[in-house]
């Protein structure tokens, strides 16, 4: 028995030293990782940090999505100062730079280009390149063109996760980017020759394993897990570090576009989401379990002045509103809208004209997102209380004269509808409203119904206010609106020597203001 | 002073073999255990390869054509455990190798010489020999051999009169390098054999064994000697004991290395 044992041994043995080769085996190397910005701010440098220490543990063995990872540690550093890890002769560099629109992604061993790619440059903050998702699917790129994708010890079976399933990736097919085959090999490099020598060992195939359901805030949560089910050409009689790559090879063009294809559709999902520029979602991100990207609550407050009347009274009215919207959170599409039009007088024929207005409404909003042209269409409906009182000049061919209504206390419903593009520095809106005051016996038989249009642009300058922990980024906002108002008296009124019936009336203003904005 | 002239796979050993039956060294050592000496031998060899300090082709990719002048197409050779101890290029390792290499947006290949582009994908492929199977007719078949990266043999060949398939081109080679197998060690009158392209399956073998053959790569024919005779005592896959037969007047031992003549007995 003993005999037979050594005997497999031995032609174990021999079967695995056949073909030796001539480099130097290789162990996983050290990684230099550099972020060089355009300007030095020190909001950036602690989301480069933290996107640093999170692709470089991607990017080492068995630290990424599927057990992904070539390199054995890492340092960090911004614009040649270092933030993190030990340099200790690193061979590998990972460049990340900032250039206009674009950030550039170079790998290089030496001064040999190993892999280049880029993507797009959100100005304000570097916060979007800590979201996991983005992480997974940067690594994997990154990965595809190193000499190998992942290393598998060649005697422990282990299992591996998923790609972190974040809001930038919502909605997009990642399947397409699973490795699902692996070449198994061992890996020498000639430094003479500058080449990669492997030996191939086997293949290996992967294998999801479990659909986990653990309990997460509350929720149920699926969680993938896979492992690699390894076919080896023969048994191995000792661990030996086994380097694996795609089947379809070094950098396939297909995975790589795949994977392009998909970090271009999570950059533009973050730009539907309009979280890109707000450095105060990743804050709230860091405190929560996952490091999702999430659209800005917002608070506004703006001044319009009047520009389409031209009659001495509504010439002078001028608007001021105050907005209240939450994007994300408990609370995430309550909308809460306070509009007032300050008392205007004007001296006319028949004594003193005015009119003054406010109202108040608090709605949901109900919002489909798109990653196209416009990027979102929300409805809007709501409900709110309406106040007014005016005198107005009414205007026969004989005689000027005036008519008042009022309202005291009107209830309103109204429905709003909007369409938004959403870029990384700004955000336009276009929305129209409807309102209409509904009867009361309490006030005075008056109705009243407004029809908006409108068009708001918010810019985003990309600075925080050094209050609350920094989470309030001020916006510029500017809109024009076009309004036309009926009124609508039940109990008509004789009101003029002609005994002329009034009983409802229509006015159209325009406004064009601007603004100040918070968002968080 | 007696010469054996080499003639590969003939029945001139046959002859020498039975003439020299009741001549046979006398001494009657003890058979050694196959399996532990293969680990002793195995056990500090620089290259952690049995074969690897000896020198013969110890892995040979046989080239029927390149591909954009560059990639090697290979005449495919199963690899089998216990085939004999010399390994072939297969195609799934140029397509690993050259993926590796020279990769989409990375290092560009270079139309390189024949030569040049030969010995990269030796490199490659860890290869020490290749074969270049001409399909040209006014280009002759080629056999080329490295150490380390400096090349010291590249030579005409004859091809088969038939056509190559996985069995006969195994004899081919054979017939070509001009031996099948090689001398790993000897203790006292024991040889250890490997034999190159194929597996002791179990019957009678006999060896000659080539003078001053150890440091050579090819045997040229009929201009070596015979310096030994030996008989298959024991065998595991690629593996065998052989027990010296009789030496040739003035040699003392078989150096390690010697390239053997291998031939099946017929049992009848």
């Amino acid at each position: 028995m003993i005999r037979l044992v050594l005997k497999i041994f031995v032609l174990l043995s021999i079967f695995f030293e056949r073909g030796s080769v001539y480099a130097e085996s290789i162990n996983p190397p050290r990684l230099k990782i550099s972020f060089k910005t355009k300007n030095e701010d020190t909001t950036h440098k602690e989301d480069i940090i933290k996107s640093c220490k999170r692709l470089g543990k991607r990017l080492k063995v068995s630290g990424g999505p599927f057990g992904i990872g070539f390199f054995s540690n890492f340092s960090c550093f911004i614009n040649n100062d270092k933030i993190y890890g030990k340099l200790k002769d690193e061979k590998w560099f990972l460049d990340i730079t900032e250039v206009n629109d674009t950030i550039e992604i170079e790998l290089k061993l030496k001064t040999t280009r190993q892999s280049f790619f880029s993507i797009p440059n959100y100005q304000e903050s570097y916060h979007y390149l800590t979201d996991s998702g983005i992480l997974d699917l940067i690594s994997l790129q990154i990965l595809n063109s190193t000499p190998a994708l992942i290393s598998l010890p060649s005697n422990n079976i282990r299992t591996f996760r998923d790609i972190r399933m974040t809001k930038a990736l919502k909605n997009l097919n990642l399947e397409t980017i699973h490795p699902k085959k692996l070449t198994l090999y061992t890996l020498n490099y000639s430094s003479n020759d500058d080449l990669w020598i492997p030996t191939l060992i086997g293949h290996a195939k992967i294998k999801k394993i479990s659909t986990e359901k653990k309990k997460k805030n509350g929720k149920k949560i699926k969680i993938n897990k896979f492992t690699w089910h390894m076919n080896l050409d023969s048994k191995l009689t000792k661990n030996i570090r086994l380097w694996a790559h795609l089947s379809s090879g070094r950098s396939d063009k297909t995975s790589n576009k795949n994977i392009s294809d998909l970090l271009s559709s999570a950059f533009k999902n973050i730009e539907a989401q309009s979280l890109i520029s707000d450095n105060t979602l990743l804050t709230h991100n860091k405190r929560s379990s996952e490091d999702s990207i999430k659209r800005p609550n917002d608070l506004i407050f703006k001044y319009g002045t009047q520009f389409l009347a031209k009659d001495d009274l509504l010439g002078k009215a001028y608007l001021l509103i105050g907005e209240f919207q939450l994007r994300h959170g408990f609370l995430n599409g309550v909308k809460i809208n306070y509009t007032a039009a300050p008392k205007i007088n004007s001296e006319d024929d028949f004594g003193t004209a005015y009119i003054s207005w406010n109202r108040y409404s608090i709605g949901y909003s109900l919002a489909i997102e798109f990653d196209s042209v416009i990027n979102r269409i929300d409805i809007t409906p709501h409900i709110g209380s309406w106040k007014l009182s005016a005198k107005l000049p009414i205007i026969t061919e004989n005689e000027v004269f005036g008519h008042e209504f009022n309202i005291e206390k009107s209830t309103l419903l109204g429905m709003e509808i909007g369409i938004e593009k959403i870029k990384p520095w700004y955000l336009a809106r276009a929305w129209s409203i409807f309102e209409k005051s509904l009867d009361s016996k309490k006030l005075e038989k008056v109705q009243l119904t407004s029809l908006k249009f409108g068009l708001n642009i918010a810019f985003y300058p990309g600075v925080r206010l050094p209050i609350f922990a920094n989470i309030l980024r001020p916006n510029i906002q500017i809109f024009s609106q076009v309004e036309s108002i009926d009124l609508h008296s039940e109990e008509s009124s004789v009101q003029s020597a002609e005994s002329i019936d009034v009983s409802s009336l229509n006015y159209i203003t325009g406004y064009l203001g601007a603004g100040l904005g918070f968002s968080w | 002073m007696m010469f054996i002239h080499t003639c590969k796979y003939s029945m001139r050993i046959y002859f020498i073999l039975f003439a020299v039956i009741f001549s046979r060294i006398s001494t009657a050592s003890p058979l050694p255990d196959l399996s532990a000496w293969l680990t002793e031998i195995n056990r500090g060899t620089a290259k952690s390869s049995i074969t690897n300090s000896i020198n013969i082709p110890n892995r040979i990719m046989l080239i029927k054509s390149w591909e954009n002048r560059f990639y090697p197409k290979l005449f495919e050779i199963e690899n089998k455990d216990t085939s004999g101890t010399i390994d072939f290029a297969s195609k799934a390792e140029v397509e690993l190798s050259y993926h590796l290499n020279f990769w989409p947006g990375g290092k560009k290949s270079m139309p390189l010489p024949l030569e040049k582009r030969t010995l990269l994908s030796m490199t490659l492929l860890r290869c020490d020999s290749a074969i270049i199977l001409s399909k040209d007719p006014n280009n002759p078949w080629r056999f080329v051999h490295k150490n380390n990266s400096n090349v010291d043999l590249n030579i005409k060949i004859e091809p088969p009169t038939d056509p190559l398939n996985d069995k006969s081109v195994r004899k081919w080679l054979g017939l070509t390098l001009g031996y099948n197998g090689v001398v790993l060690d000897t203790k006292q009158e024991y040889v250890l054999v490997a034999s190159l392209f194929d597996a002791f399956d179990g019957t009678a073998r006999q060896g000659l064994a080539l003078k001053n053959s150890q440091s050579k790569i090819r045997i040229k024919d009929d201009n070596d000697e015979g310096s030994g005779l030996l008989t298959y005592t024991a065998g595991i896959g690629n593996y065998a004991i052989f027990k010296i037969v009789f030496l040739e007047q003035g040699v003392t031992e078989l150096p390690r290395g010697s390239k053997l003549v291998l031939e099946k007995l017929d049992p009848n």
